[in-house]
């Protein structure tokens, strides 16, 4: 339901609001009530109004309070919990120090509110430094919908935040303190990491390469003799870098790397040599080493499919949309940022499937499935995600392979790479219909009723 | 991931399970439990097997023939509050008779395009299979290892049924009774009754055109005096059939017939006659849609829940009308484009701009389709009509419950075509297993 706050003064703390809504929400029979607004909860005295508008008024005190931007008119509201939560108040946790951000550098958030129309209330941006613990407020940025600019001051603390930087546990700290765990994307894991969580679940494991510890050279020697075809990858290595790969041929061992455009290979005689090269040249302890998956290629471009998942205005998690990736020829990774170009994977797999659209279709789906199915083991091993890119690739028959997650600031305008703008939106302005969600404002069922 | 049932003669009601699953479904302790499959529940003696077959789970023959399990198909299980899921179970009520069931399970194999993601019992059946006295239904369960796909078999009442095509009064209602909530698109609603339920939310009031069941020349009237005209609409009339317009025009009632050309001029008394003779019909505020080229433009959102068990839009697809029919329902010289596209060709808008009304159009038939959910019982396929008028605002026509799926082979979009076939299906299955999301089960 939609609001307008308005103020009056009256001697004690007080919220009216009209008493049809007051009946709709079923709180008739309450004198006083708990109302939260981001962060800040205060119990007030509860009375009603017969004024046709939706129109909340607040003592002045309690106003003054919250510190709430007189540009934002509109705000939804829900009782839930025993508490009326007014909102939302949305954050999203940037790079960098409060002073040094100015109205050119952060431009570029609005992207993420294409849909405010969808959202009303306090969207906020902030940054590590301007966190207020005691007084629950930020010193930021609250995005002003009439000028279509954000604005600088002193703000209430939001219910929900939106991570877009890896955070430092002291920060972490704060957060939890103030908004428990309704803060998301905040997790950072590496590449050993998600293979080892993922590869607890059955239904997911047939779709790991077989990976193991670059410090375990045993391992690798068994992963290599068994595979002939290995990739060494950094564990915290993105956007393909850093990778080599490693085939063993007859006796002989190739190792393959890429410096500008070009595979430079390097030929030694039989396992001690790789040992010794691998002990000198690279510091082992950051690596995984991985059954290479002979991928689908076109035209000598290896072929993956960048699979965007995130979570919607329901909590629930879905597949936006996805984008194929072609590498650049010969190259052993297939990326955009190399070089690379991208197109619909609807296309892509009517292609292999030679116009057979049932089995495209069944793909397709089986591509989704996999996608969100490793979000959902991520989250029950205590992550909280909002939206995170994975990457799945498909082997000459046709079978599906998890080839990274990427979850750290994951680079979407691969959509407009493919050309796809609707898609580039949806993606954009997904994450805070999910924050709106899980501050209580969202969903079906309330559906501004 | 999915379970074989294996009948054990040698034991009576009990449910053997390997260890290592019983731990990972969290009834490792347990003694007793409640199996249910679809509709039929039974109290049943779990016992644990050192097997390293740990897909297989032996159940007494007494208990598969009383719960009617097929053994042939594979299932998921799903344990929670002391019940074990056997399932899915779902049943497709589609055909009209068994005749026509029988000549269309061809037809209806699209309904099982993502079986590989479903399992369990999928089957299809029609008004006279249900067997109410004995609780339990004649159909045809879809089977991949079958050469005709399909196996007739009697099942109990599945775990959730969706509706598509008409029935009796008797049998909704008994449907209705032995499913509650897990019978969907189950219950059909007319204009009158769309515009009655929502009218009183404000919010959605807006979008909706004025209607009155009450047809009389004063009402005819009161509309021509506020809209410069009136809609005549029969009250479950689907694709433009049964509409007249009504204008006013030196005293006379000015009365054009859809697609036609031919205009009647009816005095008072005659009006009245006229109306008097339309006791099916309803009077509707007629909108005056923004045209492209002198097309009338509808758009049909494919409103449907998925596997999620939310409301999701599948697509829109927008309908340019021949010049100059009342509504835009299209004939010959017509054409159609996805719901996008439409709007940046009709408006001229661009990418931004046209997913911003796209967001708009989604939101309000949501919000629409969730409160007929709260007010007439359970949906999840509905093809909602939506009309953009000369302000750009969006006006929501009518709800179609029975939706023609064939919408996105207009425009050759397959991906769209066979995901509005699976969707229902995915809800049935979320369904089916308690409203759980089971594609994970730890």
């Amino acid at each position: 339901m939609k609001h307008i706050i308005k103020t009056i003064s009256t001697p004690n703390p007080t919220i009216s609001l009209p008493l049809n809504v007051i009946e709709k929400l079923l709180i008739s029979d309450r004198e006083s009530i708990t109302i939260s607004i981001g962060a800040m909860k205060e119990s007030v005295t509860l009375l009603h109004h017969d004024h046709r508008q939706p129109c909340i008024y607040l003592s002045n005190e309690i106003y003054n309070k919250l510190f709430l931007p007189h540009f934002i008119d509109v705000y939804e509201i829900a009782f839930d919990n025993d508490t009326l939560i007014i909102g939302p108040v949305i954050g999203l946790l940037i790079r960098g120090k409060i002073d040094e951000l100015t109205k050119q550098r952060i431009k570029i958030y609005k992207n993420y509110l294409i849909d405010y129309k969808h959202l009303n209330g306090l969207i906020l941006l902030f940054t590590s430094d301007g966190i207020d613990v005691k007084n629950k407020l930020i010193n930021g940025y609250a995005f002003n919908p009439k000028e279509h600019e954000w604005e600088e001051g002193i703000f209430p603390f939001p219910s929900v935040v939106f991570l877009r930087k890896p955070i430092k546990e002291v920060i972490r700290k704060k957060l939890t303190g103030l908004i428990g765990n309704k803060f998301f994307n905040s997790h950072v894991f590496n590449k050993w990491e998600m293979w080892e969580w993922l590869s607890d679940h059955e239904q997911i494991r047939k779709y790991l390469p077989e990976t193991v510890l670059g410090e375990n050279i045993e391992n690798v020697q068994r992963l290599i003799d068994a595979h002939q075809e290995t990739f060494i990858k950094p564990k915290a290595g993105m956007q393909g870098s850093g990778i080599f790969q490693l085939s063993k041929v007859g006796q002989e061992y190739n190792l393959t790397y890429r410096i500008k455009d070009k595979n430079i290979i390097t030929v030694l005689d039989n396992w001690q040599a790789v040992e010794n090269y691998l002990k000198s040249e690279i510091s082992l302890k950051n690596y995984i080493v991985q059954q290479r998956i002979p991928l689908l290629t076109k035209d000598n471009r290896v072929m993956d499919v960048r699979v965007i998942v995130g979570k919607n205005h329901n909590g629930d998690w879905i597949v936006p949309g996805m984008v194929t990736k072609f590498g650049e020829i010969d190259s052993i990774v297939s990326n955009i940022s190399s070089g690379g170009s991208a197109q619909k994977v609807w296309k892509s797999l009517c292609d292999i499937f030679q116009n057979d659209f049932k089995k495209a279709f069944k793909k397709y789906m089986e591509i989704e499935k996999l996608a969100i199915t490793c979000c959902k083991v991520l989250e029950s091993k205590g992550l909280h995600l909002g939206y995170i890119g994975i990457d799945i690739g498909m082997d000459e028959n046709h079978n599906l392979w998890l080839i990274e997650i990427n979850n750290r600031s994951p680079d979407m305008t691969i959509a407009l790479d493919a050309e796809d703008y609707q898609l580039y939106y949806k993606i954009k302005s997904a994450p805070l219909h999910y924050a709106k969600w899980l501050s209580g404002l969202g969903g079906e069922r309330q559906g501004g009723l | 991931m999915v379970y074989e049932i294996v009948s054990d003669s040698l034991s009576r009601n009990t449910l053997s399970i390997p260890i290592a699953l019983a731990v990972s479904l969290g009834l490792e302790r347990k003694k007793t439990i409640t199996l249910s499959f679809g509709k039929r529940r039974v109290p049943i003696a779990i016992s644990l097997l050192q097997s390293n077959n740990k897909n297989n789970i032996l159940v007494s023959e007494d208990i598969i023939s009383n719960l009617l399990i097929d053994t042939k198909v594979k299932y998921e299980l799903l344990f929670s509050n002391d019940e074990l899921i056997l399932g899915p179970v779902i049943g497709l009520l589609l055909g009209k008779s068994e005749k026509r069931l029988v000549k269309y399970l061809n037809n209806y194999l699209i309904y099982t395009m993502l079986y590989e993601q479903i399992n369990g019992v999928l089957f299809v059946f029609c008004e006279e299979h249900i067997d109410f006295t004995n609780d339990k239904i004649t159909g045809y369960l879809y089977d991949p290892s079958v050469p005709e796909y399909w196996r007739k078999c009697v099942l109990p009442f599945p775990g959730a049924i969706f509706r598509r095509v008409e029935l009796s009064q008797k049998t909704l209602m008994g449907l209705k009774e032995k499913m509650g909530e897990s019978f969907f698109n189950a219950q059909y609603f007319d204009k009158w009754q769309f515009w009655n339920w929502l009218s009183h939310f404000d919010e959605l009031k807006e979008h909706l055109a004025e209607t009155t069941n009450k047809v009389t020349l004063a009402n005819v009237d009161k509309f021509i005096e506020k809209y410069n005209g009136v809609y005549l609409k029969l009250k479950d009339g689907s694709r433009g059939n049964g509409i007249y317009y009504i204008e006013k025009d030196e005293g006379l009632y000015v009365i054009m017939k859809n697609y036609q050309d031919d205009i009647t001029k009816l005095s008072e008394g005659q009006m009245a006659d006229f109306l008097s003779k339309h006791s099916l019909y309803l009077l509707q505020q007629p909108i005056r849609l923004h045209t492209f080229e002198d097309r009338k433009v509808d758009y049909r959102v494919m409103l449907q829940k998925n596997e999620t068990g939310h409301w999701q839009c599948t697509g829109i697809i927008a309908r340019f009308g021949n010049t100059n029919a009342i509504s835009s329902n299209f004939k010959a010289n017509g054409f159609a484009l996805e719901g996008t596209a439409a709007l940046k060709t009709q408006f001229g808008y661009d990418e931004l701009t046209a997913f911003k009304k796209y967001q708009e159009i989604i939101r309000i038939c949501t919000d629409m389709a969730s409160k007929v959910d709260e007010i007439a019982g359970a949906y999840a396929d509905l093809g909602i009509d939506v009309g953009i008028d000369k302000n750009d605002k969006i006006w929501v026509i009518e709800m179609n419950k029975r939706p023609d799926h064939d919408f996105p082979l207009i425009i050759k979009d397959r991906k769209m075509y066979y995901l509005v076939k699976s969707n229902p299906i995915l809800y049935a299955k979320y369904l089916a297993m308690g409203g759980q999301n089971s594609s994970v089960i730890f």
